[in-house]
């Protein structure tokens, strides 16, 4: 009798076993679909890119991976959504670049729903294990719109040598920075104190830290911009004498990549910059002055320490056909477990495990750029990259001209009130 | 003429001018009529505004200093062309050993593709380690931030425009070189009019029409150049490049206002026509 | 003073030498890219620039390894051929109306066509394609370079067909030929290198086209112009890719106009070279 009711019930079991796996997590529950990714050309999409295969494997879901240019990418990305094309399924997109205005345009599938949904999410994801400051900065409107792949914030790097020679100490403060950078140029040497972006719009991401640590901000009390009060102009004048005096001829087309390429070939002493950028400087195929690249914090100014920040982010369109399968393609690319594997290839991720595991604490080849990254998240109230508008591609593009005259020597007062105008234009035409 | 031709003709045009209609005027039409709306692609359908776009353009520095840009470009580079095309056309007139294959490659630059040939440029005035920097301290010149300097910006990119376009202003006025009647020549040189009296008062006057076409065609081009720009400098530093047409592709294709970039399109397309008719009734008058 | 023969002797020499000095410096441009698609990354930086060095090959193989650039070949050929073919196809019938049938108002429909700037169209074409979910597909390619291809052989096919002489038609029509037998039979024949240089100036207008297949291509049907100018991320100069794929690209439509350079210079008088 006991027999019977142990065979019937093995049965039962059995039978009841596929309809429990329908309520549980299967990667492979959408094999055969195709899903379309679109990245901006970055550390993290280089890491991700061969890994891809294993994807594929693992859930029997095509991946068509784009790379492009940041700048081409997001005219991509505009242009398709702004079209109401349905073909791009996961998209990277940074809060402080486009967040307002794709959220304002709808264009972002909010991911809470799919997290909680235990049928979407893998048991192990362990949402809880992000940085705050990470989710925080990707949740517009109270929605997340997008999984942070990065811990990314503003860092200083300096030659550990070149300080040395000349007997100065790390900078604690920006008066402390630019009289070390003007020590350490000898333009006839091709020796510069330090590389500072100049190309336009993308000079506004360092300009914020700057700002800030004025003690500016990028709104006033009512929310408007004030890109004329003192604090502003003091943080434009300084940007400008920096870039201008002691930075590499041809600062207008500076980008971070050609700082970078400066500071990996020993002619920059200082350059400040995102920290996910900072881990070519330590490879010795790359940089010539490998072993002699220091990190600290962003120097201080009269309004305290003031990094900037604000990563990048695996979003789903709203408009996207295979949502589901999206999903568990960023699930996946932001797990645990690939956490790890990146943390381990030098990429500052938003995984707190990573950052506190073992494996990382004894292979960390940048103690103290990992010291700098933490010690900086722990401060209050650090800015974003980017203005809070809806237009700032356009804005940033309006800023960038200020700091460019910045750095020629023009008339930034003027520039700046001009600025202040043009903005406000803007926002009423795209803010309502 | 009769019906039978002209209906005949409507045979054959037609298929071309349907292409015309659909492709080109129709869409023209549409960008009139969308300037006349506010849109901003990523905010929601279109909103009927009258003439604000066009109001607020009145009052848009960017566009202002955008044209201007563009006017300055575009008479720098003209006459530019228009001078160095004469002087050698000129060299060209009278024949000499390997004069064919020499006007041959004078072609190459007109047909080399703008993008890649742009790239190579971007390349030789790179400030630290360009070709063209190097040339200038074996002059003993100092070196010069060519287009990263907000100043030499458009002059950078006028030379550029120069040195693909002179060839065209060249073959066309030659060809009209090698047109002029000898009379009035060889009656000049009896006359003992020295050679500069005879170029001045006879070559230039009856070359006058063929100048004046190509400086229309260069004109027009000129207005409208795009790919050089966008891929040397895409308008930089800061604005400092930043012709007509750039500003309009990034208010539509960047910041998604597809209402404000049409009444930019409407404006500079009549700049562009009054710039060919002025020329078109100088050619009338230079006969 | 110096005599008429003094002169001309000097002339003899002075003047092709002012001639290849103004060469010169007119193909120097194209002979620094063929240099740099050569030299290494490092070669590129090095100052003062380098005329001689050891050559490599690596940048073209790279070129071709670390893109799909056997694909954006493709794809340039078959719009640029696409066009062209079309642009022929209705251009030439159309060139023959407007001279024969004295049609000069389609004529100058295409002239102010050809004056409007190219953005003027890709805004609504770019709305209408995306209704038609056309955005990225050949078609959308194929028909925006027709708008340059046919304006073009209009413009050069009308002087060509104007000189076909009036007796050779008029003989074929009282044989009996239809108007469209007379085109096919006697004036297309009569033709022929018109449609060599409208055919090859269209094809070479396509393959230079920038901003029309920027805008309206996507990762499948990307051309080469579009695509050398991806290789400029930021600006992390890889010269030698950079120039190899400039060589490439370049290289097809220098050599085809010089197949066809006597006649350029007709054609070009004519303005049909686009901007």
């Amino acid at each position: 009798m006991f027999k019977q009711w142990l065979s019937i019930s093995v049965v039962l079991l059995a039978c009841a076993a596929p309809a429990m796996a329908q309520d549980t997590y299967n990667p492979r529950k959408y094999a055969g679909e195709t899903i379309n990714v679109a990245l901006a050309k970055q550390p993290w999409s280089d890491f991700i890119t061969p890994l891809i295969p294993q994807f594929e494997q693992l859930t029997g879901i095509k991946v068509r991976l784009e790379v492009l240019p940041e700048d081409q990418n997001r005219q991509k990305l505009a242009v398709a959504f702004a079209s109401g094309r349905g073909d791009i399924d996961v998209f990277g997109s940074q809060r402080h670049q486009e967040g307002a205005k794709y959220y304002a345009a709808g264009w972002y599938e909010p991911l809470k729903p799919m997290i909680d949904d235990r049928t979407l999410t893998a048991p192990d994801f362990d949402f809880a294990d992000f940085a705050p400051q990470a989710v925080n900065d990707a949740t517009v409107g109270g929605k997340l719109i997008g999984m942070p792949l990065y811990s990314e914030l503003q860092v200083l790097a300096y030659r550990k040598d070149l300080l040395q020679k000349a007997g100065l100490s790390v900078p604690e403060t920006l008066d402390q920075l630019e009289a070390a950078a003007k020590k350490l140029t000898d333009k006839q040497q091709n020796q510069y104190g330090v590389c500072m972006r100049g190309k336009g719009a993308a000079t506004t991401t360092i300009y914020s830290g700057i700002l800030h640590s004025m003690g500016g901000h990028w709104v006033d009390a009512k929310g408007n911009p004030d890109f004329t009060s003192p604090a502003a102009l003091k943080a434009f004048e300084y940007y400008g004498r920096m870039a201008r005096d002691y930075g590499p001829p041809g600062a207008a087309n500076l980008h971070w990549l050609q700082c970078q390429s400066q500071m990996a070939a020993g002619h920059a002493a200082f350059w400040t910059d995102s920290n996910i950028f900072m881990a070519t400087l330590l490879d010795p195929s790359k940089s010539a002055v490998a072993d002699k690249i220091g990190f600290a914090m962003l120097p201080a100014g009269p309004g305290g320490r003031k990094p900037a920040g604000g990563g990048w982010y695996l979003s789903i369109y709203s408009k996207s056909k295979h949502k589901p399968a999206a999903w568990t393609f960023i699930q996946w690319a932001v797990s645990k477990e690939n956490a790890l594997k990146a943390q381990l290839a030098a990429i500052p991720t938003a995984r707190i495990s990573a950052w506190s595991s073992e494996e990382f604490r004894k292979s960390d080849k940048s103690p103290e750029l990992t010291r700098a990254t933490l010690e900086s998240l722990k401060l209050k109230d650090t800015p974003s990259w980017g203005p809070p508008f809806v237009a700032v591609g356009e804005i940033r593009d309006v800023l960038g001209a200020v700091v460019v005259a910045a750095i020629e020597g023009g008339d930034i007062k003027s520039a700046a009130a001009k600025a202040d105008e043009q903005i406000q234009a803007i926002r009423k035409k795209t803010e309502n | 003429m009769r019906r039978a031709e002209r209906r005949a003709g409507w045979w054959f045009i037609g298929p071309a001018a349907l292409v015309l209609v659909l492709m080109l005027v129709f869409p023209l039409g549409y960008t009139a009529y969308l300037s006349f709306f506010e849109w901003f692609a990523a905010g929601g359908p279109p909103r009927f505004a009258g003439v604000a776009n066009y109001l607020q353009l009145a009052g848009d520095a960017r566009f202002i200093n955008a044209l201007v840009r563009t006017v300055l470009y575009t008479v720098l580079a003209v006459g530019a062309e228009v001078i160095l095309g004469i002087a050698l056309a000129l060299l060209f007139e009278r024949p000499f050993v390997g004069r064919g294959y020499a006007r041959t490659l004078f072609l190459l630059p007109m047909v080399a593709t703008p993008v890649a040939i742009a790239l190579v440029w971007l390349l030789m005035f790179d400030p630290a380690t360009g070709v063209l920097n190097y040339l200038l301290t074996l002059l003993r010149l100092p070196k010069s931030l060519w287009v990263n300097d907000s100043l030499l910006a458009i002059p950078s990119l006028v030379l550029v425009d120069v040195w693909q376009w002179t060839p065209l202003v060249m073959l066309i006025v030659l060809g009209g070189l090698t047109a002029l009647p000898r009379e009035p020549f060889e009656a000049a040189r009896i006359d003992g009019a020295s050679r500069w009296q005879s170029f001045r008062y006879l070559t230039l006057p009856m070359l006058r029409p063929y100048i004046i076409v190509a400086a229309l065609f260069r004109g027009i081009d000129a207005l409208k150049t795009f790919d050089s720009i966008y891929v040397i400098t895409r308008g930089g530093p800061g604005f400092a490049s930043e012709t007509l047409n750039l500003y309009i592709y990034a208010s539509a294709f960047d910041y998604l206002h597809m209402g404000y970039s049409s009444a930019m399109l409407v404006v500079f397309f009549v700049l562009i026509l009054a710039l060919s008719a002025a020329l078109i009734a100088g050619r009338r008058r230079a006969g | 003073m110096s005599t008429a023969a003094q002169r001309r002797r000097r002339n003899a020499v002075l003047l092709p030498l002012a001639v290849v000095l103004v060469l010169a410096a007119y193909l120097f441009p194209f002979y620094w890219m063929v240099l740099a698609s050569l030299k290494t990354q490092i070669q590129n930086f090095a100052f003062p620039p380098l005329f001689l060095f050891t050559p490599t090959l690596d940048n073209y193989r790279s070129v071709f390894v670390n893109n799909p650039f056997v694909l954006y070949l493709g794809n340039s050929l078959l719009i640029g051929v696409g066009s062209t073919l079309l642009g022929l196809a209705l251009g030439l019938p159309a060139a023959y109306g407007i001279a024969r049938f004295r049609k000069g108002g389609v004529a100058l429909g295409f002239l102010i066509a050809r004056i409007a700037p190219g953005i003027s169209y890709l805004v609504p074409w770019f709305i209408i394609f995306s209704e038609l979910h056309l955005v990225g597909s050949y078609t959308a390619l194929i028909l925006s370079h027709l708008t340059v291809a046919l304006p073009l052989v209009v413009w050069i096919m009308i002087g060509f067909f104007e000189d076909v002489p009036d007796e050779l038609e008029d003989a074929a029509h009282i044989d009996g030929a239809g108007y469209f037998q007379t085109f096919l039979m006697v004036a297309l024949p009569m033709v022929k290198p018109g449609i060599a240089t409208a055919g090859i100036l269209s094809f070479i207008q396509s393959w230079n086209t920038f901003m029309y297949s920027v805008v309206l291509s996507d990762s499948d049907t990307r051309t080469l112009p579009v695509a050398v100018f991806g290789f400029l991320s930021y600006g992390g100069f890889d010269w030698g890719s950079l120039t190899a794929a400039a060589t490439i690209i370049t290289l097809p439509v220098m050599l085809l106009a010089l197949l066809i350079q006597r006649h350029i210079v007709g054609g070009l008088a004519m303005g049909s070279v686009k901007g």
